[in-house]
């Protein structure tokens, strides 16, 4: 806006979000009444029709004037804010001219009903298109949505490989300003006539100039806003509104003086000082822990039953991920035959690729057994202790590629079977406990092995 | 709530007569609840989701796998169960692993007030004209790999610092021993709140569904700070989650056995009838409680053969007892709860719990420190170790510390030989062994005073943030309303110590 518009203009301009839910619930109820008309077809329930729409014009016609008042701070732009215009005002035209039709205005050339309902069905269209409309100016385009069971996943926003390449801009300072600012600074509703939702729009500024002085936050507008009393009126974000917490000033503290606003600088390429880094790494990991669940392929259902059937307990390691810690109590076995065993380690075949975690201690698991558990080959951790086990049974072993643990404690493994498990590529930790293995064997293999990475657990 | 008085009325002669006898109470529960009804059916619901309640069909079907309805756990765990083992009264910090070499020269010294600040002390000492710098007359070694100094008091945990993660910087809000272990124990100072084990059983459910997923275990003839059994309550949680408490001697549980003369042939059946009779109850006055109630019958009818069965120490070889001790073999000490606690991990119970009481030196700091350790020292590290050797580091979690730490001036006199400590909340030390945590290593500093925490200080709520993230919960998201309000452990606070993690 060119000219200067006075106050009271504005102030009065402020009623509008007040004003409009009467024209809402007004000739929202008319269509009511005229649906109660139809559906019983008395023609009683339409008496007040016409003064009920009457009341909605005029109270529509009020909210328009008042919503043009406001319109005049120069706040609200874009395509939105002429949608929500333009509706608001066919809204106010539509409804006069079903008021007109309620009364006969048209008799002369207009015959029967029709019409008329039709011009109350297309007020209430309008109606609920412009109060939406002016719903997405108020709160932002994604309000209604945001939490809707139908709505699609957040998009993923492009998440840096780890901190050393995250750009300051984009992943540091960024999501704060959406967090806190972009719902009244944005394209749409530019309060201020400040939008945060881009870089350019940020560094151009508001009515009063820019609000980023590179390198020196204490002459920035932005931080001068978010840092006063929070008593004062120019404080931001207004009242009702959740402040920025003391780590977000500081980070954009650092992006103003450190980074001197750069909205390409990675945080390798800048100096970050320990405090700094300690806030980065908490918000970064907080995001990790939120979406970063590991997950498996789709199980069927029927597979998970069986094995529940068969006495196997199962615990999903994260919740829906698919992913399982597995293990088999001994109560499980009925007739403890070598046979039973075989049977119950082939139901976990259908979902050998989901178990991260398998626990089959104590129920007499033979070499011959191996077979039924080679191919698991997202393992991560294997107990197998206190079996009959031998190495000969563990030479069998193939596939394992990722399990890290295995618990051979009292079994009847010797020391043949570290130059097997020295050829598994993730596995880091062995329990011998309690076998054939004793402590020189060990030794002995260090000596050979200086660098496999093989923890050793005998007894300490 | 309506529809199911008229249902047991057709059905039930007896009760519709039971029905209509109103008295004011009933009144009062019946309209309360009836506005309630649906709120009530929700809560059922949730109730049942978790696996430590039974389903009445033969034990080889594991209830373990029901999805769980709170959507826990959050990601992957790294822990599947804990031992903790307490050591109530505040042990010193000085005399056992915070080690302050300055303090030998400056014996009897005033504390420097810049050191104090100001600090508010207990009763006890504020009214001390003077703070004499008291030094440990303990001495301290550098030990294992990762040269982790331990005082010769400890001579057995020495063997197994590499296996051990010290947080030196521990700090609490409370001074006092009731309110710190509270505190400690159910992250607030007031009681009322559940416990950890009680969170852990609510949220994750049971993994062995014959014993109970919380056991507690106080070493016998505790002298000292009392303990109340609300340390291992539920609080507002279901009351199957709270912990259950075993005894040395003959009952480990109470009201476990058979009465006399009755040798439980009918006991199953008995249960069926009641639990038909519970169920009829439950349908018209949507109690939670009942569930509770119900649960708890079939948990004990189970206890019967599971206790003692694990509370039987007699398949243990000698050596096994040696490894723990000469007490081990004496029921309900410290060392034989020790053992206790690794045959009821193996059986996967996910909390154990143990308090040792004795650890507030007033007076006599040096001895009373050194004879605690007596009981204790060796039966830690011989449960770490064995532990180990038998592969449950991996998903074991194991905590040692107590409710608060001591102060570096002595209460009351000090001679060359001898002194007092009174509580001190600001700085003491911790550790923890297994699961997901970093062996060897040691997180945070103390000033040259083991006063203030000048490095990498981790509150109360920081620990029980930390410990529910290694079973894979958020704290932030693992809550239960309750009176209106959505509680959790860590209250409003808590950040996971990230760096102690693997």
């Amino acid at each position: 806006m060119d000219q200067e518009v006075s106050n009271l203009v504005i102030f009065i301009g402020r009623f509008h979000p007040l004003i409009v839910h009467l024209p809402v619930g007004i000739l929202l109820f008319a269509g009511l009444m005229e649906l109660l008309a139809r559906v019983t077809k008395q023609e009683r329930f339409r008496i007040l029709l016409p003064f009920t729409l009457l009341t909605g014009v005029l109270s529509a016609a009020c909210a328009c004037i008042v919503g043009y008042m406001l319109s005049l701070s120069g706040d609200y732009n874009g395509n939105i804010f002429d949608l929500h215009f333009w509706f608001g005002i066919a809204t106010t035209v539509v409804a006069f001219m079903a008021y007109l039709l309620s009364i006969g205005k048209f008799q002369s050339f207009i015959k029967g009903s029709v019409p008329y309902t039709i011009s109350i069905i297309a007020v209430v269209i309008l109606l609920s298109l412009t109060g939406h409309y002016g719903g997405s100016l108020t709160h932002g385009e994604d309000y209604l949505m945001a939490y809707a069971p139908f709505s699609e996943k957040e998009k993923e926003i492009d998440k840096p490989k780890d901190i050393a390449n995250s750009v300051v801009f984009q992943h540091v300072v960024k999501p704060i300003l959406d967090d806190k600012c972009i719902s009244c600074h944005r394209s749409g509703k530019k309060k201020g006539e400040l939008s945060m939702q881009d870089y350019e729009n940020l560094i151009r500024g508001g009515k009063n100039g820019p609000v980023i002085l590179a390198g020196n936050s204490k002459q920035s507008e932005l931080v001068r806003r978010v840092t006063i009393e929070k008593s004062d009126k120019e404080f931001m974000p207004p009242e009702g509104k959740t402040p920025l917490s003391n780590e977000e000033i500081a980070l954009l503290e650092f992006w103003i003086n450190t980074v001197k606003a750069s909205s390409k600088a990675t945080i390798s390429e800048v100096n970050v000082s320990e405090e700094i880094m300690g806030i980065i790494e908490e918000r970064f990991d907080f995001q990790e822990n939120t979406n970063s669940l590991a997950t498996g392929e789709k199980v069927n259902e029927s597979d998970i039953e069986a094995l529940i059937l068969a006495g196997f307990n199962i615990r999903e390691m994260g919740f829906d991920s698919n992913i399982y810690d597995i293990d088999l109590p001994k109560r499980a076995l009925v007739e403890g035959t070598s046979n039973e065993l075989s049977v119950k380690l082939k139901l976990l075949q259908p979902i050998k690729n989901n178990i991260k975690k398998l626990s089959l201690d104590g129920l007499n698991v033979t070499d011959d057994h191996i077979q039924y558990i080679n191919e698991f080959k997202e393992l991560e951790q294997l107990e197998l202790d206190r079996n009959p086990l031998t190495t000969t049974g563990l030479k069998t072993i193939k596939g394992l590629n990722n399990l890290i643990s295995i618990n051979l404690f009292g079994t009847n493994i010797d020391s043949e079977v570290f130059t097997v498990l020295n050829n598994m590529p993730q596995l880091k930790h062995v329990y011998v406990w309690n076998t054939k293995v004793k402590q020189q064997d060990i030794d002995f293999f260090k000596e050979n092995y200086k660098d496999s990475p093989l923890t050793i657990v005998l007894d300490n | 709530m309506c529809h199911h008085d008229d249902i047991l009325r057709s059905n039930n002669k007896d009760l519709q007569q039971i029905e209509k006898q109103y008295d004011r109470r009933q009144f009062l529960t019946k309209t309360t609840l009836g506005l309630g009804a649906m709120a009530f059916g929700s809560l059922l619901n949730t109730e049942k989701a978790f696996g430590s309640v039974f389903n009445g069909l033969d034990d080889t079907i594991s209830p373990s796998f029901i999805k769980n309805k709170l959507g826990l756990p959050h990601f992957a765990p790294k822990a599947k169960r804990v031992v903790y083992l307490f050591q109530s009264g505040g042990p010193s910090q000085m005399e056992l692993f915070d080690y302050k070499p300055k303090l030998k020269d400056m014996f009897g010294q005033d504390l420097p007030p810049s050191i104090r600040n100001g600090q508010r002390l207990t009763g006890m000492s504020a009214d001390q004209t003077s703070f004499p710098i008291a030094p440990s007359i303990i001495d301290f070694k550098q030990y294992g790999e990762s040269r982790a100094w331990v005082s010769d008091a400890m001579p057995y945990l020495s063997e197994v610092v590499d296996d051990l993660c010290f947080i030196k910087g521990m700090q609490t809000d409370a001074i006092n021993h009731d309110p710190a272990i509270t505190f400690m124990q159910t992250g607030s100072q007031l009681s009322g709140r559940p416990s950890m084990g009680a969170w852990l059983s609510y949220g994750l459910g049971s993994d062995n569904d014959n014993l109970p997923t919380f056991i507690s275990l106080v070493s016998k003839n505790g002298a000292g700070q009392p303990l109340y059994s609300r340390l291992w309550g539920n609080g507002f949680l279901p009351t199957e989650h709270q912990g259950v408490q075993f005894r040395s001697g003959k009952d480990p549980v109470l009201f476990l056995s058979d009465p006399e003369n009755y040798d439980g042939h009918d006991r199953r059946q008995m249960l069926d009838y009641l639990n038909k009779l519970n169920n009829v109850q439950k349908d018209s006055y949507g109690d939670p409680e009942i569930d509770a109630r119900m649960a708890q019958y079939e948990m004990a009818f189970r206890m019967q053969t599971s206790v003692p069965e694990v509370t039987d120490l007699s398949d243990e070889p000698d050596d096994i007892f040696e490894m723990y001790g000469p007490d081990s073999r004496d029921p309900g000490t410290y060392a034989a709860n020790c053992l206790m606690a690794r045959k009821l991990l193996e059986k996967d119970v996910k909390f154990v719990q143990l308090y040792h009481q004795g650890w507030d030196q007033h007076l006599g700091c040096p001895g009373g420190v050194k004879m605690n350790c007596k009981k204790t020292d060796q039966p830690t590290a011989a449960l770490i170790k064995d532990l180990k050797r038998r592969g449950m580091l991996e998903d074991t979690l194991v905590i040692w510390g107590g409710e608060f730490g001591r102060t570096v001036y002595s209460q009351g006199k000090l001679t060359p030989t001898d002194y007092g400590r009174d509580h001190h909340p600001k700085a003491f030390t911790m550790f923890m062994a297994g699961a997901g945590v970093k062996p060897g290593y040691t997180y945070g500093k103390t000033d040259d005073f083991s006063y203030n925490v000048i490095e990498n200080p981790v509150h109360v709520h920081d620990f029980q943030a930390t410990l529910m993230h290694l079973f894979g919960v958020d704290h932030e998201k693992f809550t239960y309303k309750y009176q209106g309000r959505r509680f959790r452990l860590t209250d409003v606070d808590g950040h996971v110590v990230k760096d102690i993690l693997t």
